[in-house]
């Protein structure tokens, strides 16, 4: 549908990151704008650099990884029943923890041995659960902290810990900071997705808020439930003015905009905005190509599976082939993995709607030479008890086979570029109830996570309301046995 | 939760310098070494205490009773039970371990680790007996530094500069603004074209594109020379426009972080009912241009002033309870408060000495435990007429400092007070009741050096796109001064003269001549001054989003013109001509696109928006149905016009209703290019293309539809005779995206229809779903006007597919999907889904997916040559900037 006006459209031209995280830092392009107008000489390059944050820029230091695919297993999951095997907890079934338990969202009772069976895979030989049985395949790519923990044993708190470095008031979340950070490779789609089908999740949109940075930061979220991609993205189809009628408008507007700017040379916003309309028309075409997954051979489509899972994980995948640099993958609406009962169904449930198509996205990530180049995080806001939850009127009344909240130790696992595989690090104690060896808090993971991506998280800063704000607040230390 | 770390980190004697004022040392190894020992003190030793230490170990602050300014203090001084130094020792000297950052728990200084060099002079003062002069205290030196803030610009009482050189006649602004161009060998611009500044003022002061007859009258105005009366006229008359008070109104609404809903809740009413009441307050407030202070102290203590028992001017008290909720967290609610109050107000930064002191600016936690205190004695009374208001508490909270923000961790008792650095030394603390209102009148108050500032610099910012101080909301000592600070002061003083009077504040600026220069390009001034600071010429601005919609329903007619009422969601209600500050504002989920175009968060306060240019812009111009619809209304107003023959008059039409000016010959030819163009390629294709829904007649022997009625009604998803099922006239036809229902005979069959949009080939592809035991099944037959029956299927509680091979069709030709019922409409609910792939030469291939595409926008219908002509004018830079 392209008209040779439009394919001859310069791509925008990267420039130094100071120089960008300057201008975002001030928030408002138009500062720019006067060390532009004597720029003439490369007027149409740099029209839309004065105001579009989103332009690729480099990270501090140099880093293999482009792209982050974030697994999020809303709800938290189990890590004895995961990642995280406790022989003591199998033999100790049905006893209580002589020291009594630690203090979560609810009453809990005795030590209650995972139902699954673990075993060893891969070179390095490291035991997953029967649970994820293609994504054990990876073992060798993946890191397993398996000493994860967080501040407080409540969804909301702990889900925007997560994702923005802080429990409760208003802060960017990770990736609006990378793409504040980074801006992004394809300015045709959105920089930052986040995809949830059905719905929210808990704490809903602020999960991918960009806090005080711009708006444009913020995740553009996509409810996977559905198929139609005008659904997916706003205003990306017209169905009452066809391309071509499009095409012959936007050659009538830019004429005019043309000769308006003549009458008033020199304004970089004039000639950003006229930029604008190119790069939309252009997004038309390419966004719906980019979450339609029928353009996938079939072979490919039978790797991920059936289902909506499958169908998110390989758009994720789709996505960071075409640039985009932040993909935030939710299990579902609301808190999936949160099995507060019945934890031996739902969790296996839950773990085969997802675990072929991630383990499909790490071979596919792998066989494209993609993985190289993305990092692949997964885990939930926190994980579960080993000790059984005791039931509660209203809420699991009559049932004694869940697991409450756990902040006191998680498993997350992250693979691909710059990640050391085949490892695991850290431990929880013994019946895997509390993180005790080489504990990586939240902030620890953010602080690596920065600088595996190339960013230092102490001098990675954002001035606002006078002071310089950082995803690590004032906390964080990068891991770096976690780094190849 | 998020303080707990920072707590045990800082567990040890000492914390956070942090505050220092961060001058690097620069330590030159190849400094010649000091001569003797007291020289090495004062070279070496004490640069590094005075700049890295004394902040939090001086004079003012005893972290943990360490004093490092005196030499008594640091020679004999311990650090819990360890010595500072330990001349004996020194490796065990507590100083040097801790600069070390060789524990855990205590690292000094905690804003960074000093350079290895600094600390091995440390070391080598201690080896050498830490000699320390007894003539160099550096006591007076420390606290001359922590009275450095004194000096900054805006803490500085406003001083009325020197008018006496000011001709009779001429506009102070201007006299000042001339005098700095003057000094770079500049001068101002010539006037703005009179039609330009008609439509700067306008969007200036109400937010709207101009009248057309102001703009004529202006014209006129200038050829008679009535110039400058006719404009001094136009001003008193947008200022006195109720529709300037949504303009203003809503910067303010920016100020005080508006919205409609609570943030995240849990089990709780989401919205704000009465949200909507405090914006109306503003905007009356605005309209009636009540004095500015008046305006502050009654959004912070409207309860104890005249008309406390009216629930129309407590709403003014939105201003603090409008904030998010953080899940009903009192300490969260009262941040967000106090900074709605310190960076909106006084344009200071205070929420960072929740857990220490400020870093650069004069805010000492006691300080913010004090206003802490304010609003902790301050309730929102439940089940009362106003859902907006506070109430002083019988027996108001006595503050204690939470140290680190842990309330958990109480520190010393402070009274309720206001700023310390904003009041004399021996003010007194609050008394009466929380201490809300002694609050407001200390903000809202003329020996306030702040205030009067922070609100002119603001309305200039609005006006010029810059302020004259580049940060509108913070003027603590890391903002540079101001650009023209006679200018600020003239008119921060002047301000308050006037009774705080905005509107005649907002007079007097865009009356100026500065103002109404000309905004184009200044060669000359940009070699001296690239960013127009200077003024050299006007701001060329673009309209913000409330401006763009508002512009786009004015020239539409679509305008509702109603000042006032409650919220609407713009962003579902299409049809709303609402003005765009009534736009219902979801905080927890802010829409899309409100994020899209910039409008500020409504999680914080915001003087200033980002400007960002994003192609999601452009997109939701290209294709939102607002627009869309918006388009087609303009075209529709142009109808008249029409004459096949000569497309000129329409055109000129439009340019005027849409861009308020005749169009150039050339743009008349180019239009009239665009709707030749365009009609020739429609006429191939006329009529709609794409899927139609309807009923109509199967008749048998013509092979064909001989009858199709679009259905009437488009409801919850359904196309249908009516709003219920059965109709009295068509009884259970409907069509949804999922499949429909016939209706009982064959003149009712649904009836899915396809209009080619051009020549091209098609292949048929649809499956059929009769999925019930009972009834005798439904019947799918494709037929054309040309081909007539391709394909006949039954479905009876069963599946069945049709395909029809590959043929040619002409733009506008369509095929029909009909569905009857065969001999009964009983059980006769079916799935459908159609495919028509589509070639038009070449590689180029469209799939049309009859559920993908469904339809459920009742408006949707193409849209034609001038709607689309409209649309591109509303698209143009042309209607979104003011020179």
């Amino acid at each position: 549908m392209q008209t040779p006006e439009f394919q001859s459209i310069p791509s925008p031209v990267a420039i130094g990151r100071r120089g960008m995280l300057t201008r975002c830092g001030m928030g408002f392009g138009s500062l720019a704008l006067g060390g532009l107008l004597n720029s003439a000489s490369s007027q149409s390059a740099f029209g839309s650099e004065s105001t579009n944050p989103m332009l690729p820029k480099a990270a501090q230091f140099p880093s293999k990884i482009k792209h982050v695919i974030h697994l999020f297993m809303n709800g938290g999951p189990s890590q004895v029943d995961t990642f995280d095997p406790k022989p003591e907890l199998q033999r100790r079934g049905g006893q209580t923890i002589s020291d009594g338990n630690l203090k979560t969202e609810r009453p809990t009772g005795a030590l209650f041995p995972s139902p699954y069976r673990f075993h060893r895979y891969g070179q390095s030989g490291i035991e997953v659960s029967e649970l994820f049985p293609n994504v054990a395949q990876h073992v060798d790519d993946m890191a397993i902290i398996r000493s994860m923990h967080a501040d407080v044993p409540n969804h909301e708190p702990s889900l925007l810990l997560m994702n923005c470095g802080e429990a409760r008031l208003v802060r960017p979340s990770m990736g609006s900071w990378l793409t504040y950070g980074l801006g992004t490779e394809n300015q045709n789609l959105p920089a930052f997705v986040a995809m949830c089908p059905g719905g929210y999740p808990i704490q809903e949109s602020q999960n991918w808020q960009s806090g005080f940075l711009p708006g444009v930061f913020q995740g553009t979220y996509v409810d996977t439930k559905h198929v139609e991609i005008e659904k997916l993205i706003e205003n990306i189809r017209n169905d009452r003015v066809t391309p071509q009628d499009q095409s012959l408008q936007l050659q009538l507007l830019q004429t005019l905009n043309k000769r308006h700017l003549a009458e008033r040379p020199g304004d970089s916003q004039l000639e950003s905005r006229i930029q604008s309309f190119e790069l939309a028309f252009r997004m038309q075409t390419q966004a719906t190509d980019a979450f339609d997954i029928s353009r996938e051979p079939k072979h490919i489509r039978d790797m991920y599976g059936d289902g909506v899972q499958a169908r998110q994980i390989l758009i994720a995948r789709r996505l960071v082939e075409r640039g985009v640099r932040f993909v935030q993958v939710w299990h579902g609406e609301g808190q999936p993995w949160d099995s507060h009962d019945d934890i031996e169904v739902n969790h296996r449930r839950l773990a085969k709607q997802c675990d072929q198509a991630i383990g499909a996205l790490l071979t596919d990530l792998k066989q494209r030479g993609l993985l190289d180049e993305t990092l692949v995080i997964w885990g939930g806001e926190f994980g579960r008890t080993p000790v059984v939850e005791l039931p509660k009127k209203g809420s699991n009344e009559g049932k004694i086979n869940g697991r409450d909240h756990n902040h006191w130790g998680f498993t997350m696992w992250m693979a691909g570029g710059g990640v050391r595989g085949g490892y695991v690090h850290g431990a929880t104690d013994e019946f895997g109830f509390k993180a005790v060896e080489k504990k990586v808090h939240v902030h620890d993971l953010h602080a690596t996570i920065l600088k595996l991506i190339g960013f230092d998280h102490e001098k990675f800063t954002y001035r606002y309301a006078g002071r310089d704000f950082r995803l690590t607040d004032v906390h964080g230390t990068v891991v770096e046995e976690l780094i190849a | 939760m998020s303080y707990k770390l920072e707590q045990s980190k800082s567990a040890g004697w000492t914390r956070l310098l942090a505050c220092a004022i961060v001058v690097s040392v620069a330590i030159q190894s190849s400094c010649a070494r000091a001569d003797n020992a007291e020289d090495f003190f004062e070279q070496r030793i004490r640069p590094m205490l005075l700049e890295k230490c004394i902040e939090c170990h001086g004079p003012t602050k005893q972290e943990n009773g360490v004093r490092l300014d005196r030499r008594t203090d640091v020679l004999e001084g311990k650090a819990g039970d360890v010595p500072l130094i330990n001349v004996a020792a020194p490796e065990e000297s507590r100083l040097l371990k801790v600069l070390h950052y060789a524990e855990e728990d205590t690292q000094m200084p905690p804003s960074g680790k000093l350079e290895n060099a600094q600390i091995e002079y440390v070391r080598e003062w201690i080896k050498g007996g830490a000699v320390w002069p007894a003539t160099s205290d550096l006591e007076d030196e420390a606290r001359r530094r922590s009275e450095r803030w004194r000096e900054h610009w805006a803490f500085i009482p406003p001083v009325m500069p020197d008018l006496s050189a000011v001709p009779k006649d001429e506009n102070p602004i201007d006299y000042f603004i001339k005098s700095r161009l003057g000094s770079k060998n500049l001068a101002r611009s010539s006037p703005a074209p009179p039609r330009i500044l008609v439509r700067r003022l306008s969007f200036a002061l109400l937010g709207l594109p101009p009248e057309l007859s102001d703009l004529a009258a202006a014209d006129t105005a200038a050829s008679n020379g009535t110039l400058a009366a006719w404009k001094a006229e136009y001003i008193d008359r947008l200022l006195a426009s109720p529709h300037f008070g949504e303009r203003w109104g809503r910067y303010w609404l920016d100020i005080s972080r508006y919205a409609d809903t609570k943030g995240y809740v849990f089990m709780e009413e989401r919205d704000y009912p009465d949200a909507w009441r405090f914006r109306e307050w503003v905007i009356k407030a605005i309209n009636a241009d009540m004095p500015y202070d008046e305006f502050l102290k009654r959004q912070l203590s409207a309860d104890r002033m005249p008309g406390s028992d009216d629930p129309a001017q407590l709403a003014a008290m939105g201003y603090l309870t409008l904030g998010r909720r953080f899940l009903n967290n009192p300490h969260d609610i009262i941040d967000d408060r106090i900074d709605v109050v310190t960076r909106g107000m006084l344009g200071l930064t205070a929420t960072c000495a929740r857990c220490h002191d400020h870093k650069f600016d004069p805010i000492p936690t006691a300080d913010y435990y004090s206003l802490y205190g304010v609003f902790a004695s301050s309730d929102e009374p439940k089940n009362e007429p106003s859902t907006l208001r506070l109430v002083d508490r019988p027996n108001p909270v006595e503050p204690v400092i939470f140290q680190r923000g842990s309330p958990g961790n109480r520190g010393d008792q402070v009274p309720r007070r206001f700023l310390t650095a904003l009041s004399a030394p021996d003010s007194p603390k609050f008394t009466d009741g929380s201490g809300r209102l002694e609050l407001a009148n200390s903000i809202a108050s003329r020996s306030n050096p702040l205030t009067s500032r922070v609100a002119v610099n603001r309305i200039w910012m609005h006006l010029f796109d810059r302020g004259l101080v580049d940060n509108p909301s913070d003027f603590g000592v890391r903002t540079d001064p101001p650009t023209h600070p006679e200018v600020l002061d003239y008119l921060a003083l002047s301000f308050m003269d006037q009774q705080w009077s905005v509107k005649s504040l907002i007079r007097q600026i865009v009356s100026s001549d500065t103002w109404q220069q000309s905004s184009a390009r200044r060669t000359d001034a940009e070699a001296v001054d690239p960013e127009n600071r200077l003024l050299a010429r006007m701001n060329r601005m673009r309209l913000d989003f409330e401006a763009q919609r508002d512009a786009v329903l004015q020239v539409s007619g679509k305008l509702d013109p109603t000042i006032g009422g409650t919220s609407v969601d713009i962003t579902t209600d299409l049809q709303s001509g609402r003005r765009t500050i009534y736009a219902r504002i979801d905080r927890q989920n802010f829409p899309g696109l409100f994020r899209t175009f910039d409008v500020a968060s409504p999680d914080a306060t915001a003087a200033r928006r980002f400007q960002t240019t994003v192609p999601q812009q452009a997109l939701f111009q290209m294709n939102s149905p607002f627009i869309m619809n918006h388009a087609g209304e303009i075209a529709q107003t142009t109808a008249a016009a029409q004459n096949i023959a000569d497309p000129a008059p329409r055109v000129r039409l439009l340019f005027e209703s849409v861009l308020r000016r005749e169009p150039t010959p050339a743009e008349i030819v180019d239009a009239a290019d665009f709707i030749k163009q365009m009609t020739a390629a429609h006429e191939i294709s006329d009529g709609p293309s794409g899927w139609s829904y309807g009923y109509g007649t199967m008749d048998g022997p013509q092979q064909t539809v001989t009858a199709f009625s679009p259905f009437p009604i488009l409801k919850d998803g359904t196309w249908k005779g009516g709003d219920k099922l059965p109709d009295e006239k068509i009884g259970w036809a409907f069509l949804s995206r999922l499949g429909g229902h016939p209706g009982r005979t064959m003149s009712l069959c649904a009836i899915r229809r396809w209009t080619a949009d051009r020549d091209c080939r098609v292949f048929l592809n649809s499956v059929l779903v009769h999925a019930q035991e009972q009834g005798d099944g439904v019947r799918l037959r494709i037929v054309s006007p040309g081909r007539g029956v391709m394909s006949d299927v039954t479905a009876n509680n069963s599946t069945q597919s049709a395909f029809v091979e590959t043929f040619e069709i002409k733009a506008g030709e369509h095929i029909d999907f009909v569905v009857d019922c065969r001999t009964n409409e009983s059980y006769d609910s079916f799935k459908s889904a159609i495919i028509v792939t589509q070639f038009t030469g070449g590689k180029d291939q469209r799939v049309w997916r009859s559920q993908a595409d469904f339809r459920d926008v009742a408006d949707a219908g193409q849209l034609d040559v001038w709607s689309q002509l409209a649309q591109t004018l509303l698209l143009t830079n042309e209607f979104v900037f003011v020179d």
